[in-house]
């Protein structure tokens, strides 16, 4: 049989039809040493193909590349439940352009009530569910690793960390199994790739589904001890029961500083919805910034500014 | 209605898009460019996206339409200095051993020089690993055009760096 290159290559990327044509191309080969120096070849170039764009994967994506996609205005007519909380949002899509695009007032206003603390988004979200995909096989990884490079090498944050609260008052949630990361702790780098790339790119406001978890960045604190803190809560998008997280992630001013997990408070699954755990959870939150952060959130403009810097000091 | 926010979805992809980007153009800060007003056409055009299939080789797609409308012309005129800038980029990988480098430069320049429409198709296919069937349908061509395509640009670089022992000159 007549072996061309198209077979041949088809063969390496695994596309020929069926088992027929695969028994066909190795017996071919068997027969045929110049065929195997052919294979050999094609194997070979299509390997440095790849490893000649290998660095590209593995490179930290520019904040401010990141920045820019998560201040785009999504088309309202494509949203549903968390439309509300962008009502007011009247900028043109087809403005954005390449231009940053501008921070919506109306998301930095959910996150910060008159209460003067952040609150939890409504449940009522959660009536967005269902289509949810899971990423491809080992992408989780390499965030991971692109996200990790580019807070590579921070000093510790400890001075920030508050050890006895996250365990006084609950125990921490496992991740789903599509987030690849390990479960962070107080202190640790937060190396949950969704989690990092919200914390730094993400403005306040924002709901955020992904990997069966609703994760929503609620505000944005100067830290008292330099740098800055950022609250967000942790739960599941498959049913209101499905347990709540909150976190406080700080990092330092510094270009390279990594987020660290400075508090965490959670608790399981909960039949009847949110109840009055999330009440303690928040105050045992609260209590936590009136200690570390200096008074109230920053405002929309100011934080849009830190999250297209990379969360650099002026 | 997907339930997840499409700019969550797409900086997920971003690793792949710049890839993508950087083998088309040439240059990584056109290829950044490139990538954010894809990136930005994509969300406005959310609705146009099916899902279930591949994100990522329908955002290939927008990518390479945005280049030919939008960028193409504006570089045509400036091949000697995309050069320069393969040259800089290959220099900025400082993991790797100088041979390693010069290796992936020449790679790099070879894929570059192909006609774009083997270009794009090297770049879903053998360096993303898309199926043809999906890079196909991205491109709104026959599968038999993909693989035609493929096959010259794969020979082209099998006839240029297949030969030196280690794939180096």
């Amino acid at each position: 049989m007549n072996i061309d290159d198209d077979t041949l290559i088809a063969y390496l990327d695994a596309q020929l039809e069926d088992d027929a044509a695969y028994e066909a191309v190795e017996d071919a080969l068997a027969a045929s040493p110049a065929l195997r120096a052919r294979l050999q070849t094609l194997a070979e170039t299509g390997e440095l193909a790849r490893q000649a764009f290998d660095a590209k994967l593995e490179e930290a994506v520019p904040p401010e590349l990141i920045a820019a996609i998560m201040n785009a205005p999504l088309q309202g007519a494509e949203e549903d439940a968390s439309s509300q909380e962008r009502a007011g949002t009247t900028t043109s899509a087809t403005d954005a352009g390449l231009a940053h695009a501008p921070a919506r007032p109306a998301d930095a206003a959910a996150a910060q009530p008159a209460s003067g603390r952040p609150a939890l988004a409504p449940s009522s979200a959660g009536s967005r569910q269902g289509a949810t995909r899971p990423s491809p096989p080992g992408l989780g990884a390499r965030l991971a690793a692109w996200l990790g490079q580019g807070f590579g090498g921070a000093a510790a944050f400890a001075s920030v960390v508050t050890l006895a609260l996250g365990a006084l008052i609950g125990h921490y949630l496992l991740p789903p199994a599509e987030l690849a990361a390990p479960l962070a702790r107080v202190g640790d780098t937060i190396r949950d790739p969704a989690l990092a790339m919200a914390l730094q790119a993400a403005p306040s406001g924002v709901v955020l589904d992904a990997g069966g978890q609703r994760l929503e960045i609620m505000a944005s604190f100067p830290a008292r001890e330099g740098g800055f803190c950022r609250e967000y809560t942790l739960g599941s998008t498959s049913s209101a029961g499905g347990g709540q997280q909150i976190g406080i992630a700080c990092r330092t001013p510094a270009a390279d500083a990594n987020w660290q997990l400075a508090f965490s408070a959670g608790r399981e699954g909960d039949p009847n919805g949110y109840g009055t755990a999330s009440d303690r959870l928040h105050e045992a939150a609260d209590a936590f910034l009136g200690e570390n952060v200096d008074g109230a959130p920053l405002d929309a403009e100011r934080e849009r500014a830190l999250i297209t810097r990379g969360w650099n000091a002026d | 209605m997907s339930a997840t926010d499409p700019r969550a979805e797409l900086v997920s992809l971003l690793p792949r898009l710049r890839r993508f980007a950087f083998g088309l153009t040439g240059d990584a800060h056109v290829a950044d460019d490139l990538v954010q007003a894809g990136c930005l056409k994509a969300i406005e055009r959310w609705h146009q996206w099916q899902p279930g299939t591949s994100l990522a080789s329908w955002m290939f797609r927008i990518l390479q339409t945005t280049w030919l409308d939008d960028y193409r012309s504006r570089q045509r005129q400036q091949t000697d200095a995309d050069s320069d800038a393969l040259e800089a980029i290959a220099g900025e990988d400082g993991r790797r051993v100088v041979e390693a480098r010069s290796d992936a430069r020449v790679v790099r320049r070879v894929i570059a020089e192909l006609p774009e429409e083997q270009r794009v198709v090297l770049m879903m296919i053998t360096v993303d690993g898309l199926s043809y069937k999906e890079t196909a349908e991205a491109l709104g061509v026959p599968m038999g055009t993909v693989m035609s395509r493929l096959a010259r640009a794969r020979a082209r670089l099998a006839d240029a760096i297949g030969g030196a022992p280690d794939g180096a000159r």
